[in-house]
Order: structure tokens, then sequence, then C-alpha cells
């Protein structure tokens, strides 16, 4: 019963106020601007304002007993709402016995005076100290554009409670022990014990009670405070269910469709949409350069970037005026800009994304970002700033992200930076130290082909314009004295050309090599003993002598092909003469069933008739898979007199044990027979 | 009047139908029968005639907000082994001989080449795999480079397709389809978002050889091809040979006033003969005459490197200065993505080590390991990874048993559709994760499993596009790059 007249002190207390209030100001306007004799009688409603004044000191007294508040106010508040109540009553006393006007107004003012103080230890009581000085202390926390990323606890839960909870669990008014204005004080619990338990809502009684029925004693918060919404509810239960500490992100826990739906709407206010700018204001940017398009059907948000960068106009900036808080990225690199150029830019209020990368600006132009709250991604890359330009970019609360490579500042090196702002991604140049100093790729040698019987014309290339050749043609591997080459050259007989490539700062490249043929004898007619295979006949057995050999490619119409059978050749050179050397040409691509020959038999004749033995070469096979490649197989023996050479060449007839397809058949390829 | 009306629509869309249709006389007969409901006032609403260089969802119709501007898919052509180099099974290493036992198969088929094989051998990789990054990412080291990029990366384990030959399968994977005749990713982007710089072709490829297999599988340009959509959407390829567009240059003596001159003149014809017609492949015809004139100066500029400075050429390697290589062709996709150029298709071709896997997958991941971790960084220190979606992977992957014999140094694979590994980068992928597992074996998928069709969904979803809604009516039916199926794969996207 008592209590209950305690709980009337939030109704009285507001009648000596407003009474005494009024009077006051009804009294000093009659003082100062009504002359005439007859004035207001005010006895009525001081005796009014000093009963409600007692009634409000007792009130409150009973109320105090209650406990729960910051003592140190409670006290300042107590006495002073006593020191009140008296006053009231002295002023009602001096109201009706004092005759000099001016002294009653001076002891009202002091009592006006009073009754405010008083007043306001109340409101701090209530409603926490620094309610009045700090309009909205609750900060307002930037939510990161995807919001999955955001914090949980500090970002989310967190704010809820400070707008619903902390009003009365702070260190001025701890309602039941507990505090929530900070982490600790979650942690810390309240007079029964914890108040969160992770994953079960039954053990945190900070949830439960906030589901329970509005009229139930335990109900949180009190009836007549602020209460929590249907979806902050659900949220926060869905956060306990969830949470394992307190430092997740959203998209570490797994979210249902109702909190995906919470979080959305959060977005949107926290985002608000900006109108939609129409088509026309849009089109109309194209004629000063400028790419103006929307997002997307499902926002109003615009992208900007430029037509053409180089002849931009930077005061043509300024027509964005109208579409600004619609910008939500922009994107001017390689413009060439001023620094005050970006002034337009403060009128972004919402861009999240802002490129200037290759833009010859410097720390002074970015001043003006300073009031784009939502920033996230910022492109300095290639511009002039240096360290200063970190006095803007500490005050972006927004920014995730700054890219600084081929900058003064990422020059004198980034890493203290990035310790001093660890929130921030910094992103500098690449470390190119860990690519080394990498092989150069060998030049090319290019000749027409690489059988000749005159001289040919040989030419080194390579597409690395700084790259210098260093060129041998006696076989043996070139070096830094190696002569350097400068221009094609021509060769005269058979040379094997190498080749390096080098550049500073660069490991020379492996030789390259070609060998070039001259072939001496030509061969007037060729005879084989088998036709080759119907899908590889080239030009016929001529082909063998056309002096054009075959490549690497199996299909590349210079190849003679046979599946499976052996070939004998024989050669007429339509004249005797002494040779030395026979070269055949054969290929392997094993993916292609083709392999080497056994064995390569030659024997010669002068007449056509009688063979000697010349030289015979017996070939290894290879014992697994290699690239595939041209074989030239040069058999030399004592120099002999012959017009006719019979060569045997003998096939592999099946695929080697080791193939894929063992014992199947295989190919046989040949191109080019040389006598020298 | 409206006679007037009705009467020029017919006009217009015989001709365009007539032109268009594989029904011939009897589908011109059956419009005539429908009368002309196939004008601007119904029938196709939503497909617009390709007259300009502005997409049909751009100007604000996508259906997100996009977080990625443009793609550059290093396509690996051949079928890259997932064993060799990111799906780690320490248990074939184990098993390595035994037979693959039924109760994994499962009765999977098997293409012609290991049909008749009697026993399948499993074989583990003959490369060491290590953990990476902050991520902690496995990667073998035939990736030294792309192993110090794993934390900007996502590797998903768990691709799979439906096709097990490499026409299918890439053709699915580019067009969504396995048969031939649809358009491609990049001209689907091309139609659906326009381009951004009128100088280039919205859709450049660019082809390399592997040095794993040098004569491999070749490719057809109808893998960039635009299929149904409007020829102005198909790929152009950039060759790294002398022009490095066919036909584009002038012939020698013609100044580039005259060749203008010409244009123009053509231009004027066309437009007559568009008026009379309205044939759309008309003002398609007159697009392409502007854009060749254009790109007569704009492609060499591209192409010609030479103003790279000494460390670009070392971060992506010395082949880099090759053209025609690999190395080369990332550094132009680098550069063809600063120029706003919406979707560079790069094959590197090569992949397919169905014997001697061990030393051509060496010599195969070489070729595009660090160009490919080049790329990555080149664009992230320049700012536009955040915008840019990167995709690295094959057509399918390969078996977990020996195609061949296998012996002590040396083993093959075969085509595996069951699972596959590519990974993706930059345009809102969610970096440094990996998703998806595959079962101990590496033969089927146990977790996040991911289609073409998924795969197809998300790339278009990073671009803003809903890919059920994305469509285009075609000999009466809508189609979509994913063709009947296909969900996003949020858990990837940040």
């Amino acid at each position: 019963m008592i209590e209950l007249i305690g709980r009337f002190h939030p109704l009285l207390l507001h009648l000596p106020i407003g009474v005494l209030l009024y009077a006051f100001t009804h009294w000093s306007f009659e003082y100062f601007f009504k002359k005439k004799k007859e004035k207001t009688d005010f006895t009525f409603a001081l005796s009014i304002g000093a009963l409600s004044a007692i009634a409000s000191a007792v009130s409150g007294w009973i109320l105090a007993s209650g406990g729960g508040y910051d003592e140190r106010l409670l006290d300042w508040h107590k006495y002073l709402g006593i020191g009140t109540a008296a006053s009231a009553v002295v002023l009602l006393w001096a109201y009706r016995n004092w005759s000099n006007q001016k002294l009653f107004g001076g002891l009202f003012t002091v009592f006006v005076v009073l009754l405010s103080v008083t007043g306001h230890y109340g409101g701090s009581l209530t409603h926490g100290e620094g309610f009045l000085t700090v309009p909205a202390t609750t900060e307002i926390v930037v939510l990161p554009e995807n919001i999955k990323e955001a914090h949980l606890f500090d970002a989310l839960v967190k704010p809820i409670v400070d707008r619903k909870c902390v009003s009365c669990h702070n260190p001025q008014k701890s309602k039941g022990k507990l505090l929530l204005h900070t982490l600790a004080g979650w942690q810390a619990g309240g007079e029964n014990g914890a108040v969160l338990m992770a994953g079960s809502i039954a053990e945190s009684p900070m949830i439960s009670r906030v589901f329970l029925p509005k009229e139930d004693e335990q109900h949180m918060p009190p009836s007549g405070k602020l209460q929590l919404t249907y979806e902050e509810r659900n949220f926060l239960a869905w956060w306990v269910e969830n949470m394992q500490d307190y430092n997740h992100q959203i998209k570490d826990l797994k979210t249902t469709t109702e909190v995906d739906a919470y979080l959305k709407a959060l977005q949107a206010a926290q985002h608000p949409q900006p109108e939609r700018p129409t088509a026309q204001q849009l089109a109309g940017l194209e004629q000063y350069g400028i790419i103006a398009s929307l997002q997307s059907l499902d926002n109003s948000w615009v992208t900007v970037r430029l037509q053409n960068a180089e002849s931009f106009k930077p005061e043509n900036l300024k027509r964005l005026r109208k579409i600004a808080p619609a910008i939500k990225s922009i994107d001017i690199s390689n413009a060439s800009l001023a620094d005050v150029d970006l002034k337009y830019f403060s009128r972004f209020e919402n861009v999240t994304t802002i490129n200037l990368s290759n833009c010859t600006i410097s720390s002074q132009a970015i001043t003006p970002l300073k009031d784009l709250p939502y920033l996230r991604d910022l492109n300095l890359y290639g511009t002039l700033v240096d360290s200063t330009a970190f006095q803007v970019l500490a005050e972006l609360k927004g920014l995730k992200k700054v890219y600084l490579w081929k900058t003064p500042l990422a020059n004198s090196g980034l890493e203290k930076w990035r310790a001093s702002y660890p929130q921030l991604e910094i992103i500098g140049g690449v470390d190119f130290a860990q690519f080394g100093n990498p092989q150069l790729v060998p030049p090319l040698i290019i000749a027409e082909q690489d059988l000749f019987t005159d001289s040919l014309l040989v030419e080194l290339s390579t597409k690395a314009s700084k790259a210098t050749i260093k060129y041998t043609t006696d076989g043996s591997i070139p070096n830094e004295d190696s002569p350097l080459y400068t221009e094609s050259f021509h060769v005269f007989a058979t040379t094997e050309v190498k080749a390096i490539l080098s550049m500073s700062g660069w490991t020379d490249s492996e030789p390259a090599s070609s060998t070039f043929i001259k072939s001496r004898f030509t061969i007037d007619r060729l005879r084989a003993s088998v036709e080759p295979h119907g899908s590889y006949t080239a030009e016929g057995v001529a082909t063998l002598k056309d002096l054009k050999k075959g490549g690497s490619s199996f299909g590349d119409g210079r190849w003679l092909g046979y599946l499976g059978d052996d070939l004998d050749l024989t050669a007429d050179l339509g004249q005797v003469e002494e040779i030395s050397v026979v070269t055949v040409g054969t290929l392997t691509d094993q993916n292609a069933y083709i392999h080497l020959p056994q064995s390569i038999k030659i024997s010669v004749s002068e007449d056509g008739r009688r063979y000697v033995p010349f030289q015979d070469k017996q070939i290894p096979m290879a014992d697994g898979p290699t690239a595939a490649m041209v074989h030239n197989h040069l058999i030399r023996s004592e120099p002999t007199l012959a017009r006719y050479i019979r060569i045997k060449i003998k096939s592999q007839g099946v695929n080697p044990t080791w193939h894929p397809a063992p014992g199947e058949p295989c190919w046989l390829f040949v191109d080019e027979v040389l006598v020298e | 009047m409206q006679k007037e009306i009705k009467d020029r629509q017919y006009n217009m869309n015989r001709r365009a139908f007539l032109s268009k249709s594989a029904l011939g006389i009897g589908g011109a007969a059956l419009t005539s029968l429908l009368g002309c409901g196939l004008g601007s006032g119904g029938g196709m609403p939503e497909q617009q005639i390709a007259n300009n260089l502005n997409g049909i969802l751009s100007s604000g119709k996508l259906h997100f907000a996009p977080k990625a501007k443009r793609v550059i898919y290093l396509f690996q052509s051949g079928g890259p082994s997932q064993f060799e180099l990111y799906d780690h099974k320490p248990l074939l290493n184990k098993l390595r001989g035994q037979d693959l036992p039924e109760s994994i198969r499962k009765g999977q088929r098997l293409t012609g080449m290991t049909s008749n094989q009697d026993a399948f051998p499993l074989v583990g990789s003959q490369f060491a795999f290590k953990k990476h990054g902050q991520s902690g990412s496995e990667l073998s080291e035939l990736l030294p480079y792309t192993s110090k990029v794993v934390d900007d990366i996502c590797i998903i384990k768990s691709m799979h397709t439906d096709a097990i030959n490499h026409d299918p399968a890439i053709t699915f994977f580019q067009t969504g389809s396995q048969q031939p005749g649809r358009p491609c990713m990049g001209s689907w982007l091309s139609y659906g978002l326009g381009s951004m710089n009128e100088n280039l072709p919205t859709f450049t490829v660019l082809l390399s050889r592997g040095t794993g297999r040098k004569f491999g599988q070749p490719l057809y340009s109808r893998l960039w091809g635009n299929g149904f959509l409007h020829s102005l959407h198909q790929g152009v390829q950039f060759r790294s040979a002398k022009d490095p567009v066919l036909f584009l240059k002038d012939p020698k003596g013609m100044s580039r006033k005259s060749r203008r001159k010409m244009i123009d003149l053509v231009a004027n014809l066309n437009q007559k003969h568009m008026e009379e017609f309205g044939d759309p492949e008309i003002s398609s015809r007159i697009s392409q005459y502007e854009m060749a004139y254009k790109m007569q100066s704009s492609v060499p500029e591209i192409m010609d490197t030479s103003g790279e400075p000494d460390h670009i050429y070392r971060m992506y390697g010395a082949e880099s200065m090759q053209p025609g290589t690999f190395a080369a062709n990332a550094l132009l996709a680098r550069r063809l993505a600063e120029k706003g150029v919406r979707f560079v298709q790069l094959y590197h071709m090569g992949w397919d080590q169905h014997d001697n896997l061990p030393g051509a997958i060496a010599n195969q991941a070489k070729d595009v390991d660090q160009a490919s971790a080049a790329l990555i960084m080149d664009l992230k220190q320049r700012g536009m990874l955040d915008e840019t979606l990167v995709v690295w992977g094959g057509e399918f992957g390969r078996t977990n048993y020996s195609q061949g014999l296998l012996t002590d140094t040396n083993y093959g694979r075969d085509h595996h559709p069951r699972c596959f590994s590519i990974w993706m980068a930059g345009g809102g992928v969610k970096p440094g994760i990996t998703y998806g597992k595959t079962d101990e074996f590496g033969y089927n998928i146990i977790e996040n499993p991911v289609h073409v069709h998924d795969f197809q969904a998300t790339l278009l979803h990073q671009l803003g596009i809903n890919h059920e809604k994305f469509t285009y009516k075609y000999q009466g039916r809508r189609f979509r790059l994913t063709d009947v199926s296909g969900s996003v794969i949020h858990d990837i996207l940040s």
C-alpha cells in the first residue's frame, strides 16, 4: 500500500513543476507589462503548488526506499526535493506577507531555479545521467553494405539493448543490479546470476522475460517503457539459440528467413533508397561524357563511370548534383582532375565505392570525402597521395579497403599503416621480388626450311623487345662473348645454330638450337617396297626427297605413314658418287601410336644388282613415353662409291608393353632421305 | 491506317522469320495464318532488336545489383586432373594398384578409351600437397604461384557435369546444352549486359596451346558462337599472329579516310534497306561494320603489350613476352578488362592426360600457374578484382584409376564427370574458402555438389542476372543459359 504511494511519484511530480512554473510566468508577465492596479491573486496557484510539492516529496521518499538507484544522484534529488517542497511553502507565505514586489520576485526566481535543478536530478535518475546533454547516446552503428559481414553483437544485438534496456540497467540506475551498457555487464549478470546462456533461451532470463506476457510482473521491459518489437524479440532469441560467443559475424551462423527479412529491413532503414533518377536525367549526362546507369530493378542506386576518361572535363562533375544522393559507386579513374575538382564529391552522401586511380591528385584532394559515411572502397592507386591522406582516411568510419599501389604513400612502406589501422584493408602493390629472376624463353630460330642445297637465310627472333640474342654456328653453347645477333644471316654448309636470349634482371634462356642440313647429292629416283597407308600418302614417295621435312605434327602432309609395315627404299643418285652419310627422318608420337623403327639397314651398289652392306643401325626403343618429336637417324660409314642405295626400315609393328594400348598395330612415319 | 501498320509489321516479320527460321515455307504459311502477332506489339516483347551496343538488361533492368562487371574465364580445355592439382586423396596412394571397388563406381559409364580395360588400378597423386595461406587451402606442389593467392580464391571441389567427352562437355559448360547450337555464356552476357567500350568487342576469345599435350583436342569456333542470338554477340577471337583479328586490316593503299567514307556509304544503303524490310540482321550488320572500323585502331593498340613495365612481365612469367602463350593471353585479358571488355574467354588446350600424366601435367601446370596467380594479384593491386569474376577450370575431371598400364613412375587418367575442381575469384565470391567435398576415393561427391547449371546460375547472379528470367524466345520456346535447372550457390558468395 505504502509502495503504491511511491509509484505515484512520476505522476505527482509534474504538478508542482507545471503549476508553479505557470504561476511564475504569469506573475512575471504582470510585473513587467501590466501597469494597471488590478492584479491576479496567485494564492490559490501557489497553494496548489506547495501542496503538490509536498505530496511529490513524500511519494518520492517512498519510491526511493525501494532502492536500485545511483546513491549519489538519489541523495541530491531527495534533499533538493524536500528543500523544494519546503521552499514552496515559504514562497506562499512570502506572497501573502511581503509587500515588496521586487523582493518577492527575487525569491520566486531562486525558487524556480531550485525546482529546475531538482527536476533535472530526477530526470537523470530515470533516464540516465547525460540524458539531457548527450541527446543520442546510442551510437549509430554503421552497418556494412553486406550485412552478413556485420559483427553480430556490436552491430546488431547491442544496439537493440542499448535502445530498449540500458536506460534502466546502467551505472546510475542499475535495476536488478544488472548493467547492460558494456559487454562486461552482460557477462557479469544481475542479482539473480547470469542473464544469458548460449544456446538456451530458457536459461537466459534476459531473453525469456522479454517473451513473457506484458501483464506478467517479470516481463521486460516493464510496461510503460519502450517495448521490443516482435522482430527484435525474435532476432534476439535466434541469436541466443545460435551463438557460441560474442565474436560472431552474421555469416558464421545459419540464418532463418525471418532473420534475413529483419536484417534486410534494418539495412534498408539505414540506407534509405534515394529517389529513382529518371531515364532522361541519366541519358542527359551522356553528352557530358558521363555514363550513369541504374543498378538494377530492385533498387534505385546509380553507378557512374566515364565514357572516355582522357577527354573528360572535370567541371562536368557538377552535372551530377541532381542525382548525387542516388550515386552508389563512381569511377573516374584515369581522368585528368585537379585536387579542387573533388569538391563535388561531398554531395555523394550515399556512395560506397570511389575509384580515383591514376588521377593526378594529392592528399588534399580527398578532404571532401570526409563527409561520406558509407564510403567503403576507395581506390587511390596511381595517385599522388602521401601519408597525410590518413588524416582523412582515419575519419572514414565505414572505410574497409583502400588501394594505394604506385603512390608516394606506398613507396614509403605500408606496414606501419596496416599496424595502425588494423580494421582497414590496405592494398599496395605486389611484391615483385617473389618472382625472382625468371628464366627467359629461348629465341626462335626461323628459316624457310631446315634442308637446303645451296645456302639458307636464318633469322633469330624474340618478342621481348628489350632483350638481346647471342648465337653460335659451331655447335657450342652461346655465352657472353658470342656474337650479338643484329640481322639475319646465311649458312652455306650443314650448320647447327644455337642462340640464347639475355636481358638485365632476368636469367638467360636455355639455348635454342636448330640444325640446317645441306644435301650434297640429289636423289634422282626413289622406289618403295610398299604403298603408304591411304591416310598419310603426302605427295607419294617423292615426298621423301623433296627437301621439305615433316614437322612434329603427323598430320602436316609431309609424312608418309605405314601401319604395321616394314619399308624398303631404293634410291638412285643418277651417277656413282662417293657417299659417307645417309640420313633418314622418322617421327614419334606415342599418343598417335607412332614409334621409332627397330632398325635401319643400308646397303649400296654401283650397278643396281650387287649390293654391299654400308652400315646398319639398331635403334633402341624408348622405355617410356616421350614428347612427340622428329628423329634424324644419321647413318655414317667409310666413304663408299655408290649410285644405288637400299634402305630397309624395320617397324616396331605393334605398340610396346608400356603403352596404354600394348600390342595394337603401330605406325612408322618417314620423311626425307638425305645422302651426303 | 490500322491496316497499313499491320501490313508493315507483317512485312517486317515475314522477312525476319524467313531468314532465321528453319521451318521455311511451312513456317511462313503458319505466320500468315496466325496474322501478325509477332510485331512490336506482341510476341517477343522482351526481345530487343540489336541495333546498338546496349544490352537488354542495361539501363537499370538487371534483376539484382551486380557484384561483378565483367568476367575473365580461364578455361582449361581437356579436363585437368583434380588429383594432381586440387583434390588431395591420400587413400589413393595407400591403395595404389588395387582395383576400384564396384561399390564406389556404382555403374558409372566409361569412355570408349577405358571401357575395355580389364582392371581399374587406383592411383594417387605423384605430387605432394601442402596447406597454404591463412585459409589453409590444400594445393599441389605443381601450383606454387596459385598457392600464394589461395586467400583470394574460392576452390570448388564438388563440380559435376553430365557429359563425358570433350566437345559435349565444353559445349555444356559454355552453352548449357551438350548439343551445339545455343549461344555461349559470353554471347548471353553481351546480349544482356551490353558493351562498356564502343571501340572493342564485348566478348573476346584468346586461345593458347599447352605443352602438356601439343596436339590434343581441338576447339571449334562455335564454342564462342552466338547461337540464335544476333551475330553481334558472337565472340571475337584475338590471335597472336600478325593480324590479331582476321580480315580486319585495310588492303594496302587504302587510306583510313576512304575506308570511313565507304563505311558511311554502306551504312546509308543498309539503313535504307533496313527501313524498307526491317530485318534486324541488317542493323546488326551496320553495327558490325562500325565496330570493325573502330577495332582497326583499338585492337593493335591493346595487343601491343610492349609498354608494360618489366616487373609486370616478371610477374606473369617470361612466357608473357611470347604472344600466343597462356601467360601472354592472361596479360592481355587484364588489358582488355581494363578497357571495359565484358567477357574475356581464354582457352588453354592440352589438359587431356590419358597417358604419361605425371610429366605432361607438370608441364601443363607450369604453363598456367604463374600467369593465373599473377592475373589475380594484378587485378587486385589495381582495385579491379572486386568487380571482375575470374574463373579457372576445365570441362570435367579425371578418373581415380589409371588408364593404361600403371608403372612405378607413370600412369594416365580417363575422363570423369562425377567430380572435379575449379576455382573462382573476385566478383563477390568469398575469398579463401574451399567448397564441397568428394569421398576418400575422389570418385563421388559427398558434400555440396555444384552442377554446371548451378555454376552458370551463380555466374549470372554475380553479374546481376536472375538466370530464370534471362531468356530468349526462339522457335517458340524461351531458352536460357541454364536450360531448365540450376540454382545459385549462395554459400560461396560474400
